[in-house]
């Protein structure tokens, strides 16, 4: 059984119409007039217990929408949702009892009180056994390095100190399916390290399934292998990251250095990006020319001391899927075309 | 100037939008009223106490109640919101006076309640419960003035409030404190004729006479012309040390945020 | 919900409320003038007149004891019912539907106002006071009805403010409604029977505010019935849970709706 189904998934949300003008204001007051807009169509995928998905989109795509109806927060105008066997809005409590849920901007802890009241209340709430309770918040403890704020008051805490609480909280109740909602942002380097080893950890030693969205791409290439992708309501791209990298990054960079600066150099096919004299950074489209053929058409009088290629990163590969969302190019079509491959095909 | 022209018309804009919330206070405005005038009538009736009949009585309550409405202020809540937050900073960047975008702000809001709250609730209430023409012109003439006195009084306490406020961390508590004041000295219900002696004096101490009960009694035209004369000096010193007040307060509030960076 | 998991959440509020003392102190001393002066003005009236509507000052000071003793107990648990369009615009409130507890119960739990603490003491006092200058024939039936009549009264006043806040759901705009609720609790303050008819049936059958203490209060000091028979006041109790049970379901209701228009 999935972990997270959703099939057909439909939110319509009605909002009234404003009116402009010099009688704008007076025709606001008078008519009840509404516009209908459509914040997820026919969204389907299904998450396996133990994955590790990463859900992505231009803000405005609809990945809020989705959490809060797979939390049970909304209820979905159409289509159906089952977390680990539940309909959650309407088995919400019993929803509620499975799943772990971190808000990266909005905090559940109790804010002028010491971190652990909000864990012992979380522990009455849930109903935690004290044995298994002291286990995990030993665990959490351990891993987070919790210890020196545990009874700080929340308002005290740095943001990486109160995320780090919000993940332990979340956890206490040893929930199968954790939704985190922007977790590392705000944070710094060291502080988004932490989190992120410690959702590894939780998901590899517990089989959590973890579903998390965010706009930090490095969050999706340390935790997640796969990635969800929605724009303006609707899927665009639900599989690895390695294939979508693979399709969309076909521009390389390739980085020679030489043994003396050879002064201008002109290579066939690619573009000169960087020139430091002695070292040179290149980059070719590897669709129009494969990278070896293009190490073999270099021009046989330079001196070459070493070569080195380059992958795009994820974010360059996402900023391009992005693109290709909003333009209409020809770029679009193909890509189009390829992830809607990709979507049947997982 | 017409900066400040055009703000008073997008702050009586802003305020339309509220459509449902003018219904309420014209609602709110007849029920005082309507309170006031079923006491007094069981109180009074067809007598007179004091020299005061049952239709001076509703007179009395129609020119108070129309007063509170006229002066019901949300703009000082949200500046202390703004202080505490440190929005502020960002509209003492702008090249407008601070200040002055507030009682623009108020203008705006003021028009807007003027025409769907107070008049509304006038037209309302005169035609359910009568009401008295004032004795002359001398009595209409001194309740402008008492009531933009009154207007000016209110404004500076409620700045008063939200700045002392802002500096205990406990705005809501002060101005309820201050209501309660208000309530009490004001005469809004209960005209300060009937009040015993030692609180009838302590309330001719304070400012708070002048928010109700003066004006309304000049334009009942209970008061001789002196009275009018004495009531509306008293009146406009307290008005100039409030807003005198105010405007120390202020500065230093303004030193002390620049000093402090918010 | 259990009773035991509510009481931890006192608990923790009053912790909370305690980092803040001096705040609270300072609220309590202007609770204190403002509800001394509300008091001081009504004195004012009825000890120039004697008697208003045929009730005299202890019986009306009565009166005010009970309709401000049933706020703050009904108020505690709901005047987080006045927070709720914050939350809602904020996503706040997304917080409490995440958690497996009862959404109304949990609202009034984690935002239980342990301010009210201040009015219950004053409208004991005077509760005490009053009492004490009132000739009633106090008996065990007496005595648990006036207990049974504020459990009725506060039950009410949460009502309605739990009405208001349902509002919150479906309309952006509500905090000025309380504003009038709190309008129409002021017809209370003195005893109904100097309104018109239209005014009682209004207070009676529509808004029961009359429930919260004119006719308790009339039943206890023996008070003829004007335009409604003088025993309605036995029924404070059942109209209070009636009243209670139809608000807490139009709220429930208005959660529906948040989760399926809202957002």
């Amino acid at each position: 059984m999935a972990a997270i189904e959703l099939v057909d998934l439909k939110r319509e949300f009605r909002q009234a119409k404003r009116f402009d003008g010099p009688f704008g204001a007076v025709r606001t007051l008078l008519t009840g007039e509404y516009t209908t807009r459509t914040a997820l169509d026919d969204i389907s995928f299904a998450i396996e217990p133990g994955e590790s998905v990463a859900y992505l989109g231009p803000n405005g795509a609809g990945k809020s929408t989705t959490i809060k109806i797979l939390t049970g927060i909304l209820v979905p105008t159409s289509g159906s949702v089952r977390v680990l066997g539940n309909e959650p809005h309407t088995h919400r409590q019993e929803n509620a009892r499975q799943i772990g849920v971190v808000f990266g901007q909005r905090s559940q802890l109790w804010w002028d009180l010491p971190l652990i009241d909000s864990f012992d209340l979380h522990q009455r709430i849930y109903k935690i056994a004290p044995a298994r309770f002291r286990a995990n918040l030993a665990f959490c403890e351990e891993v987070l390095r919790m210890e020196q704020f545990l009874h700080t008051p929340v308002r005290q805490l740095s943001l990486g100190q109160r995320m780090r609480g919000e993940l332990a909280m979340a956890l206490l109740h040893e929930p199968d399916v954790l939704f985190l909602d922007e977790p590392t942002i705000g944070l710094d380097v060291l502080a988004k390290d932490r989190i992120r080893e410690f959702l590894k950890l939780v998901n590899r030693e517990r089989g959590t399934t973890i579903m998390l969205t965010t706009h930090d791409l490095r969050d999706i290439e340390e935790l997640c292998e796969r990635i969800i992708v929605v724009n303006l309501g609707k899927l665009v791209y639900d599989g690895r990251i390695a294939a979508l990298r693979e399709r969309l990054g076909s521009e390389r960079t390739i980085v020679i250095e030489f043994s003396d600066d050879p002064g201008t150099v002109e290579i066939p096919h690619a573009t000169l990006v960087e020139d430091r004299g002695v070292r040179k950074t290149f980059t070719f489209n590897r669709a129009e020319v494969p990278a070896l053929d293009l190490v073999a058409a270099l021009p046989r009088n330079l001196a070459i001391a070493d070569i080195s290629f380059e992958e795009p990163s994820i974010e360059e590969v996402i900023r391009r899927l992005y693109r290709s969302m909003e333009t209409d190019g020809p770029d679009k079509e193909e890509i189009d075309t390829w992830t809607r491959g990709q979507v049947v095909t997982q | 100037m017409n900066v400040y022209v055009a703000m008073i018309g997008k702050s009586y804009r802003k305020h339309l939008v509220y459509r449902s919330e003018v219904w309420v206070r014209i609602a709110i405005g007849v029920v005082w009223v309507a309170i006031q005038v079923a006491v007094w009538t069981a109180l009074i009736g067809e007598d007179e106490v004091d020299g005061i009949s049952l239709s001076d009585m509703i007179t009395y309550s129609i020119v108070n109640t129309v007063m509170a409405l006229a002066m019901m202020d949300r703009s000082l809540a949200e500046l202390d919101q703004r202080i505490r937050s440190g929005d502020i900073a960002v509209d003492l960047i702008k090249p407008f006076h601070y200040p002055l975008t507030l009682v623009v702000d108020g203008m705006g809001r003021s028009l807007f309640s003027a025409l769907f709250s107070v008049l509304p609730t006038l037209a309302i209430a005169i035609l359910f419960f009568g009401f008295q023409a004032p004795a002359s012109p001398v009595n209409v003439l001194g309740f402008v003035v008492a009531f933009v006195l009154a207007l000016s009084i209110s404004f500076a306490l409620a700045c008063l409030v939200g700045m002392l406020g802002f500096y205990f961390l406990a705005t809501f508590h002060f101005q309820w404190a201050l209501g309660a004041l208000r309530t009490l000295f004001a005469g809004t219900m209960v005209p300060l004729w009937f009040y015993p002696d030692g609180l009838r004096t302590l309330a001719n101490l304070l400012p708070f006479q002048h928010l109700a009960f003066g004006p309304a009694a000049t334009w009942m035209g209970e008061l001789t012309r002196a009275e009018i004369g004495r009531n509306l000096g008293l009146g406009a010193l307290w008005a100039a040390a409030l807003l005198g007040i105010c405007w120390w307060m202020w500065a230093r509030i303004v030193r002390r945020l620049v000093v402090q960076g918010g | 919900m259990t009773i035991g998991l509510f009481c931890h959440y006192f608990r923790l509020r009053v912790r909370e409320r305690m980092e803040y003392r001096g705040a609270f102190l300072i609220g309590l001393v202007s609770q204190g003038l403002a509800y001394a002066a509300g008091f001081t003005v009504i004195w004012v009236l009825v000890n120039r007149f004697g008697t208003l509507g045929g009730w005299v000052w202890e019986e009306i000071a009565f009166l005010y004891a009970l309709n401000l003793m049933s706020y703050a107990i009904g108020a505690a648990f709901t005047y987080s019912q006045t927070e709720l369009e914050g939350m809602v615009q904020k996503g706040t409130f997304d917080g409490i539907l995440i958690r497996p507890l009862n959404p109304y119960l949990s609202l009034a739990a984690q935002q239980f106002n342990i301010g009210y603490v201040g009015h219950l003491a004053i409208a004991m006092s005077i509760l005490i006071w009053s009492l004490g200058n009132l000739a009633i024939d106090w008996n065990v039936a007496n005595g648990l009805f006036l207990v049974l009549a504020v459990i009725g009264a506060s039950l009410i006043q949460a009502a309605v403010l739990t009405l208001l806040g349902a509002w919150s759901f479906t309309f952006v705009r509500a905090t000025f409604l309380f504003g009038f609720a709190g309008t129409l609790q002021t017809f209370i303050t003195y005893p109904i029977t100097i309104y018109g008819a239209t005014i009682q049936v209004i207070l009676t059958a529509i808004v029961p505010f009359a429930f919260v203490n004119f006719y308790p209060a009339s039943v206890l000091l023996g008070k003829e019935g004007h335009l409604f028979p003088g025993w309605i006041g036995w029924l404070t109790p059942l109209v209070g849970v009636v009243v209670f049970w139809g608000a807490y379901q139009v709220w429930m209701r208005g959660v529906n709706r948040y989760q399926g228009a809202g957002g």
